[in-house]
This record gives C-alpha cells, sequence and structure tokens, in this order.
C-alpha cells in the first residue's frame, strides 16, 4: 500500500493506524496476476472512512477488494494549522501480490430467500476484533481473508432485505461456510415515521401525446382483471367498456375493429382469447401495455382508433426462474433459462378448461350440449444481447374454439380462431446517439364460423409486418429524429355460405386477393429549451393484386411546453387513415374499386400537473371523421360485437359516411409505498352520419361517461387487499316499434323504431379481491381470491327481443363471479 | 360474440293458437305476376273476437307502392294489413312511419315475398293445390289429439311447407312440416275447454305461392 497525497489543505495529513489487508481475489491469485488499485478516500475528523471511491485501476478484478478493504481503515485525523482535526480527501494506492495474498479464514454465498436469486453485489459487515468488510460477487459468493482467529459476528445490510446476523467463529486451520437466505423487504414493511406517498406516474422521453403506459407490477394485482395485462388497460380513460367484457377495446368513441394492437410495433392479429377471458400473450415476457388512445406518433398507421402496443422486456434475467400458476379458468406454466450470461430461452403455455367448468351450467337451460370456450396459447422466447445488439426471437401460438352441440349430436354452431407467429427484432446501439431497429412478424393466422346445418364462413390471412426504424435521441442537442419504413404485406382468402346479416338472403362468396403495404415515415423533433415541437409524415399506400390502389398521406403535428420540471402542456393535431376492407374494393365480390381510405383528422390538448403525491393528466379531444365507408350492411362479416340490428343501409359501398368525436378524459393517479390508487373519467359523445343528407345518429358504441375507481392497498405479512368500481352509460340502440309477419318464413319481422334512439341501463360493478403471499427457502407462493360483481348487478349487455318482437329480452353480463388461483414461483 | 349466439339459442315461441287479429295468408292468383297487372289477392284474415276485422292489401317494391297494380322490380311485396277499429295506412310510401306509431296489439301486418313472372305467358311460379285425404271428425274430446292429412300438388318442383292453426289448442309442429309426397299428416291437440274451434292448414311452396284449407270443429 502507497500513501500518495492529500487533496485536502492541512498541515497534517492523515496516517494510517490500522486496516485489514485486502482480500486476494482467487482467480487472480490462481493465475498470479498483480496490481494496484488507486483510491479516492473521504476521511472524516476522526479518522473513519466515509466514502471511498475507484479514481484507477490496473486490473477491475482488484477494485472490489480494496473498497471493502479500504471501509475498514482507520487513520490519524487531518489537522488544520492550528492543530484542530479536520475531514480530508485523499488518495490512496492498494498493491496486490501474489506473495503477500492473506489467506481466506470465511467464505459463503447469498440467495435471496424465495427467488434463490444470487445476491450480487450485497454488503456484508463482520464485526469483531475489527470491522471488515467484502462485498458479494455476481453469483452471490463473498470472502474474509486475513481475519484473525475468534469469534466474530456477520451482519448482511442490504437495502431492501431482511438484516441478517450470523455468529462465526474463524479458526487457523479452517475455512469457516455460511449461507445467508435473506428475504426481500416489500416497500410496504420497512417501519417508516410515515406512509410516504412516492409519486411513479413515470414520463419516459419522446412521450406519446395521450400515451398512458402501465407496468406489469402495477397491474399484476388489479381486481377484477386476474393480473391480465391488457384488461387493466380497459380501466383507463379514453377506453369504453364493450358488452360482455369480451375485452375488445373501443377507444375515444371509435368501433374495436378501428384499433390496432402491437408487439413492440409489429402488429398482432388479436389479442385476446374468446370472451376477453385472458390475452394471448404471457404478461411475464412483457414490460409494460402501452395504450395510445390518439394523436400518436406516424409510428403508427392504418387505424382511426386507438393503439395498444405490448412492449416486450429486453433485459435479460438476473437469474433462471419459472412458475405454475392455476385458477378457475386456466392453468399457467411458465420456465426462464439462462444460457451463458448474454443468452436466455423462456416457454410459456396455457391451457384452459373453462369449458370443463362451465359447460354444465350453460347446456342445463336447454336440449343443445354447449362446449364452453377452449383456448390455449404458447409462446417461446430466445432473447441474445452481444456487441451487435439485441436480437429477440420468438414463435407465438394460440388456439381458441367453441362449440354448441345440437340435441342430434351434431354440431350445431362451431367458432373457431387461431395464429401462429414466427417474430424476430433487432434493435442495436449505431453510435453517436442513432439506433437501429429491424423488427418482423409473419405467419398465419384464421378463423371459422360454422353453424348448423349448412352455414360456413372462413377467413385466412397469411400475412408479414416489417418495421424497419431508425432513431436518434436529442444527446443533448435540440434535434432528434424517427424515421423507418412500416411494411404490411401477404394474402387474405375467405369462403363464406351462410344467410346475409339481418335474414337478408344468403351469401355465397369466395376469393382470395394479395395486398401490400409499404409505408415510410419520417418524424423530426425539435427543443428548445422548455419548448418542443415534433413533426412527422407517413405515407400508405394500399395496393391489391386485383387492380385496386389507394394512397393516404397522414401528417401529424406534437407541440409541448414543459414550464416546470412537474407540469407539461401539450397540443396535438393529425390525420389517420384507413382502408377499406378488401371485399369491399373488389368489383366482383359486389365491391366499390373508387372507395378510398377513411379519414380522421384528430386533435387534442393535455395537461399533466404533479401536485404533491398526485399525478394529474387532463386531455380535451376531438376528431371528425370522414369518407367512411357506408353500405351492404346486408354482406356478412365476422363481428367483433354484436351484429347490426335495425333497418339496414343495404344501398352499395360508398365513402359518405362521417362522424364527430368530441371528449374529455382525465386521470388521477397516485401510489404510495402501501396504496396504488387511480382515477379514470372519460365524458364523450361520438356521432355518425351515414349517407350525405342523412340525419346524424348516435355512434352504436357511444357511452357518454365512464368513471372507474381503483385502489389496492399492501397489509403486513404479504397480505394485500383491493377493489375497483366502474360506472358506464349503456350503449344506444334502436328499438322495435312494432312488427310484421312474414308469411313466407312464417317469422316476425322487425319495425324499427329511430336509430339509436334508446339507450341501455346504465352498468355498474364493484369487484374485490385480496392476495396472501408466502416465502420460503427456495420458492413462493402466492393464492388470491377475486370476486367480480360483488353486489350481483344484473347489467344489460344487449337487447334481444321475444319472438313476436312483443317485449325487450335484455341479456345481462356476468353474475357475481367468484375466482380463485394459486401460483407457485421459483 | 358466444354469449349472443347462446342467447339467440333460445327455445322458439310460434304461435299455432290465434288468440288475437291474424293476417294467417295472403295468396296471390296467379302466385307470380308481371309487373303492371292486378293479381288477385285473398287475404285470410282471423280475429276470435271481431268476425268482420278491417282489412287492407297494398304492393311495395322499394318505396314505390301501390293498392292494385303490381310495381316494377325483379321481387315485390305484398303487404296485407287488419286491425280492430283501426285506420288504414293511408299514403302508402309511409306506411312503415305509421306502423311506428301504433300500439302493438289490436291489428297485424303480414307480408309476402312475390317473385315477378318476365311475362304473362312465361308464369315462374303457380300456387300449390291443398286438398284433404282424410276425414275428420265433427265433434272431439277435450284434449283429444286429431290427425289431419292432406295431399298436396305443385307444378314445380319445390319443397313445400305445412304450417297449423287454430283458434284453440295447438299444432304439434309450430315450424312447419315438410310436404311429403302422397300424404302429408299435421296433428292438433284440442283444448281443455269446450267449444267450437277454427282449424287452418297453410301449404307454403318456398316461392310466394300458397294454398289454404279450413274446417270448423266442436269441442265437448
Amino acid at each position: 500500500m502507497l500513501f500518495l497525497s492529500a487533496l485536502a489543505l492541512a498541515a497534517q495529513l492523515p496516517e494510517l493506524t490500522s486496516g485489514p489487508a485486502p482480500l486476494y481475489p482467487p482467480d487472480a491469485l490462481e493465475e498470479g496476476r498483480s496490481g494496484a488499485v488507486l483510491l479516492r478516500l473521504q476521511i472524516d475528523a476522526e479518522g473513519r472512512v466515509q466514502a471511498a471511491s475507484v479514481e484507477d485501476t490496473e486490473d477491475p478484478i482488484f477494485s472490489t477488494p480494496a473498497l471493502d478493504a479500504a471501509r475498514a481503515f482507520r487513520f490519524s485525523p487531518a489537522r488544520d494549522d492550528a492543530g484542530e482535526a479536520v475531514p480530508a480527501e485523499i488518495l490512496w494506492r492498494v498493491r496486490f501480490e501474489p506473495t503477500a495474498a492473506p489467506v481466506v479464514r470465511l467464505e459463503g454465498d447469498i440467495r435471496v430467500a424465495g427467488t434463490r436469486q444470487p445476491g450480487a453485489g450485497f454488503l456484508l459487515a463482520l464485526e469483531g476484533p475489527e470491522e471488515r468488510f467484502a462485498t458479494a460477487d455476481e453469483d452471490g459468493r463473498f470472502r474474509f481473508a486475513g481475519v484473525e482467529p475468534g469469534p466474530w459476528t456477520l451482519r448482511l445490510v442490504e437495502p431492501g432485505y431482511e438484516a441478517l446476523t450470523a455468529p462465526v467463529t474463524i479458526t487457523a486451520d479452517k475455512v469457516a461456510t455460511v449461507r445467508l437466505q435473506p428475504k426481500e423487504v416489500r416497500p410496504w414493511e420497512v417501519e417508516e415515521e410515515a406512509d410516504e406517498v412516492v409519486v411513479v406516474y413515470e414520463r419516459p422521453p419522446a412521450v406519446e401525446v395521450s400515451e398512458r403506459a402501465l407496468s406489469t407490477e402495477q397491474i399484476a394485482y388489479l381486481p377484477g382483471t386476474g393480473g391480465d395485462l391488457v384488461k387493466a388497460v380497459q380501466n383507463l380513460p379514453g377506453v369504453a367498456r364493450p358488452a360482455f367484457g369480451i375485452g375488445q377495446l373501443l377507444i375515444r368513441g371509435t368501433a374495436p375493429e378501428d384499433s390496432a394492437y402491437y408487439l413492440d410495433g409489429t402488429r398482432l392479429p388479436a389479442v385476446f382469447h374468446f370472451a376477453g377471458l385472458s390475452t394471448v400473450l404471457n404478461g411475464d415476457i412483457l414490460d409494460e401495455v402501452a395504450l395510445l388512445s390518439g394523436n400518436y406518433s406516424v409510428r403508427y398507421g392504418r387505424t382511426l382508433g386507438g393503439i395498444v402496443d405490448l412492449r416486450v422486456d429486453s433485459a435479460l434475467p438476473e437469474r433462471s426462474s419459472g412458475y405454475i400458476s392455476v385458477d378457475l379458468l386456466q392453468a399457467t406454466a411458465f420456465v426462464e433459462q439462462k444460457i451463458g450470461k448474454k443468452t436466455s430461452l423462456s416457454v410459456s403455455g396455457r391451457r384452459s378448461y373453462i369449458d370443463s367448468v362451465l359447460s354444465p351450467v350453460l347446456s342445463s337451460g336447454g336440449g343443445a350440449t354447449v362446449r364452453a370456450p377452449r383456448y390455449y396459447d404458447l409462446q417461446a422466447r430466445l432473447l441474445h444481447h452481444s456487441d451487435q445488439g439485441v436480437i429477440d426471437a420468438a414463435f407465438l401460438l394460440s388456439d381458441d374454439a367453441f362449440r354448441v352441440i345440437g340435441e342430434d349430436g351434431e354440431d350445431a354452431i362451431g367458432l373457431q380462431d387461431r395464429f401462429q407467429k414466427g417474430r424476430i427484432r433487432w434493435t442495436h446501439d449505431l453510435g453517436a446517439g442513432w439506433k437501429g431497429e429491424v423488427g418482423m412478424i409473419a405467419g398465419p393466422q384464421s378463423r371459422g364460423f360454422q353453424i348448423a346445418p349448412n352455414g360456413m364462413a372462413l377467413e385466412r390471412t397469411t400475412a408479414v409486418n416489417g418495421r424497419f426504424e431508425l432513431t436518434r435521441g436529442y444527446q443533448g442537442s435540440w434535434f432528434s429524429l424517427r424515421t423507418g419504413l412500416d411494411l404490411y404485406t401477404g394474402s387474405f382468402a375467405w369462403s363464406y355460405d351462410v344467410d346475409s346479416t339481418g335474414g337478408l338472403g344468403r351469401t355465397e362468396e369466395k376469393g382470395s386477393v394479395w395486398f401490400t403495404s409499404p409505408s415510410p415515415y419520417f418524424e423530426p423533433s425539435v427543443r428548445f429549451g422548455a419548448f418542443e415541437l415534433t413533426g412527422g409524415l407517413r405515407v400508405d399506400p394500399w395496393i391489391l393484386d386485383q387492380g385496386y390502389t389507394a394512397l393516404a398521406v397522414d401528417p401529424r403535428f406534437v407541440g409541448r411546453i414543459r414550464p416546470t420540471p412537474t407540469t407539461t402542456f401539450e397540443a396535438a393535431v393529425g390525420q389517420f387513415s384507413q382502408f377499406p376492407g378488401e371485399r369491399q374494393v373488389i368489383e366482383s365480390q359486389g365491391g366499390d374499386p373508387d372507395l378510398g381510405a377513411q379519414r380522421s383528422l384528430q386533435s387534442s390538448v393535455g395537461l399533466e400537473q404533479e401536485i404533491g403525491p398526485l399525478a394529474v393528466d387532463v386531455t380535451v379531444f376531438g376528431s371528425l371523421l370522414s369518407n367512411l365507408v357506408v353500405g351492404r350492411e346486408d354482406a356478412f362479416r365476422f363481428f367483433s360485437g354484436p351484429p347490426p340490428v335495425g333497418p339496414l343501409d343495404t344501398g352499395a359501398y360508398a365513402n359518405e359516411g362521417t362522424g364527430r368525436i368530441v371528449g374529455v378524459e382525465a386521470l388521477v393517479k397516485l401510489q404510495s409505498r402501501r396504496t396504488l390508487a387511480w382515477l379514470s373519467a372519460t365524458y364523450s359523445r361520438s356521432t355518425r352520419t351515414k349517407r350525405e343528407g342523412s340525419e346524424r345518429e348516435l355512434f352504436e358504441y357511444d357511452q357518454p361517461l365512464v368513471l372507474t375507481a381503483l385502489l389496492t392497498y399492501q397489509l403486513p405479512k404479504g397480505w394485500r387487499l383491493g377493489s375497483r368500481v366502474r360506472f358506464g352509460s349503456g350503449n344506444p340502440y334502436t328499438p322495435v316499434a312494432n312488427r310484421s309477419y312474414d308469411l313466407t318464413t312464417r317469422s316476425w319481422r322487425p319495425i324499427y323504431g329511430e336509430v339509436d334512439s334508446a339507450r341501455l341501463p346504465p352498468f355498474f360493478a364493484w369487484d374485490i379481491r385480496i392476495d396472501k403471499e408466502f416465502t420460503f427457502k427456495n420458492w413462493r407462493f402466492t393464492g388470491y381470491l377475486d370476486v367480480q360483481n360483488v353486489t350481483n348487478q344484473q347489467n344489460v349487455d344487449i337487447i334481444s327481443w321475444s319472438e313476436d318482437f312483443s317485449e325487450e329480452e335484455p341479456i345481462t353480463g356476468l353474475p357475481i363471479l367468484p375466482a380463485f388461483g394459486f401460483k407457485g414461483a421459483w | 360474440m358466444i354469449l349472443l349466439l347462446l342467447a339467440c339459442m333460445d327455445g322458439p315461441n310460434p304461435l299455432t293458437t290465434i288468440t288475437d287479429v291474424r293476417v294467417l295468408n295472403l295468396r296471390v292468383e296467379p302466385a307470380s305476376p308481371v309487373a303492371g297487372e292486378r293479381p288477385q289477392v285473398e287475404l285470410l284474415v282471423v280475429d276470435p273476437d271481431d268476425p268482420s276485422p278491417s282489412s287492407w292489401t297494398w304492393w311495395c317494391a322499394q318505396d314505390t307502392c301501390d293498392e292494385e297494380v303490381v310495381p316494377e322490380g325483379q321481387a315485390v311485396t305484398v303487404f296485407g294489413f287488419a286491425c280492430t277499429d283501426c285506420e288504414g295506412p293511408g299514403p302508402l310510401p309511409a306506411w312503415r312511419s305509421w306502423m311506428q306509431e301504433l300500439p302493438f296489439e289490436d291489428h297485424n301486418l303480414a307480408q309476402r315475398i312475390v317473385p315477378l313472372s318476365p311475362s304473362a305467358q312465361a308464369r315462374i311460379n303457380t300456387n300449390p293445390v291443398l286438398a284433404l285425404s282424410s276425414e275428420l271428425p265433427g265433434t272431439v274430446a277435450p284434449e283429444e289429439a286429431v290427425e289431419i292429412g292432406f295431399s298436396v300438388e305443385d307444378a314445380e318442383v319445390l319443397e313445400p311447407r305445412a304450417y297449423g292453426y287454430a283458434t284453440a289448442g295447438g299444432f304439434s309442429s309450430a315450424e312447419g312440416q315438410p310436404v311429403e309426397e302422397g300424404a302429408t299428416t299435421l296433428t292438433w291437440t284440442a283444448p281443455e275447454e269446450p267449444g267450437e274451434v277454427q282449424l287452418y292448414v297453410i301449404v307454403e311452396d318456398g316461392l310466394g305461392g300458397s294454398d289454404v284449407w279450413s274446417a270448423a270443429l266442436t269441442v265437448e
């Protein structure tokens, strides 16, 4: 060891009075490596080391042992001209020579209880005749060398973990070994003088306007969602409640089919299993789910509604892990294995057995046998980090089926929805602030519908969605940029032989079409002090092999002002386009090849404000829709919600529809050590006109008021309570004013009243959830009880009618539904 | 969607017992008229409480309607309306909004889609002819099952169905029964209460053609 110099202006410099020899790293000792570490030490007026840092090192392997040793050094204090002891800062060189290596007397490792995760970087103190320190390596191993024989006390003092104390006896002829298994201490279990409130309303850089991101930790225990990531999005402002809780998202007054789902920027065909019971991806491979209600980046397009982007966690796991989860509806298994230091492989599978549970119940009312939804999904993922970037490859599979078997034993109704997708994504830091991304998801998806005796509809899409993107952050400058190409190409084939919608004859169609949409986008941003302006341009061509071509050019602008670190004003305006369906533009299928893109001119003004513990987000939004495709409502299509009722527009397709959506949405949110709470509110109005000159009507999914209040509270000893209350306006519907008897079919036909002139009763539901977690040495066990609709409210989801249309027969949603589940993780 | 399908599977509720004013049939002769013709429309109206209810018929193609003349179109709809103590539809193009204002009870609107023939010499459909093939008793006991056998002649190769209605009691088949070659049988079950009952059997050929058989029975 070599004392070099003192930086403090002191008349007398500190001198070392005692201090242990540093541990000689075993690998360095074995290889005969030597070296030196230059430390910067802050020494108080009593000669104790208050802080130590590495100023320079000849070999990084020696840095940690040098720091551990230095923390136990004792100096004579520095003194000024008057002889008073004063603090000082000095440089101190610690030299490592193999021949002088002290003997290891105590060693051991640290494994966190329940997860068996290595306690990498955990600090240990060995107290006895003197005080010694050691830092556990990345495998959780630690060693003390040169310790005098005798009784000592080993103390673990890592923040966030319970303090452990272990007496150890050091002898001259043996190496003592110790294994420590500290329990993780949750923030709410730390005894503080007050329940300190910590706002966790993150505002990531370059945030989208109206983007609201939910992390997995935030929503794992929300009541009514079963910990499902995407279902939790339904609690956010701007999202209305779909009928039956089918999981579809109604975003800012638009239809489910107007919104799109992405997996890290590449489009997913579906995100929910049947009836919205579960997301098709295991949430454990996700980092967060972002809801982009409107005025989003030119990175996304071909949609009039909102975007839900599932963002995958691209960090390598710290350890191999897994779990098995069982609840009333499904069983899930997840295994994640580290392969070396730069690669991980995870496999997740899920299978529902709701058919076994619900089928007897559903079948008890009539002669038919109902096979309730059966689904399974599988994800296999390989993640590799290297100097050339991060490669994320995955295979995704989802399969849903639903059957109703008639009294004759044959299938009366059958539905099937499935996809198999391969996905690869490469991201790389290109230097100078540039980042590159290449992502691609490809594979077939299909859905089928069969209804006895002779109805059959099949659709199959085989598509490739690719993204090639370059981004440059501000990097301290005033300019940033995002540019790329969003490619969507593939084939769509269909075959229908079914009754037309509304009982207006029969649809017999068969065909296929190739489509291509290579969409470049360019989005620069400039920032001057508190002002930031982003302008974007996206060009979407839509090309079909049957001679159809359309083009959409969407400019979008966003301005932000951040007058204080806790306040952000945002204003945005932009155009969004969505192309007609393939069948709507193919002449041989009754389509109109002159149809163009449907448009939405979206604007919004927002304020984000942090007020002490609260984060408040208020946005006023409006959309003017034009060129909406109308007509041929009798043509068959798969419905994402209830099929249309009322007088159908059976005229030819035309770009004659318009729409107007206005609203305000607010989110107030806070999170403390024990509490997560938010209140979301949306007030909006969505209207449409079908044809030129026709009267403005309420949109079928218009829900003026939607309120959600949510609270989870963590109790000691692993208990957690949650509650959710929801209120929403009912959807409008078209009442039946009278009826007519069709003599040919000998059945009643409705005579509808004014379109959407009635509204369903308001929706109300109260859900509660209780969780209890147990932590054992090598694994953790969690059990929960989730009760939906505690008050057993008979919420009307849609209106049906008696066979002669003389009486309304409301169809209600879920009754009180208690569900329980268990999860064992290691 | 799934629950909607389940909801749609609720058991049917066909009305084979006439308890209120009903238009049971519209028989057009010729069955497949030509645009511009004035075909004969036989309206079968049954009202257990009113022996002579008011009734109207009219033709429509889209929004073009006429009381007697068949309008132009590939297929037209003939409407029959009957009611007790009420006004007629007034200006025909506005019949739908007029119906929206009416209450559900004490009236009945029925419709039949009729295909048009290209010319009087090339009729694309004729009415089937229904003939009783079994002898019915004039008196039956309460809740007694009575089989009504009949045969149907149809010039076109179609798949006619037979429907039964009664002013009391009920038919076993409410959704129509396929007419078989030779004799076809419908079963009517008498009511518990004694009284006069009117029975109706109607044959639909599926292309707008129809025929009606009717008889009265006494339940003692």
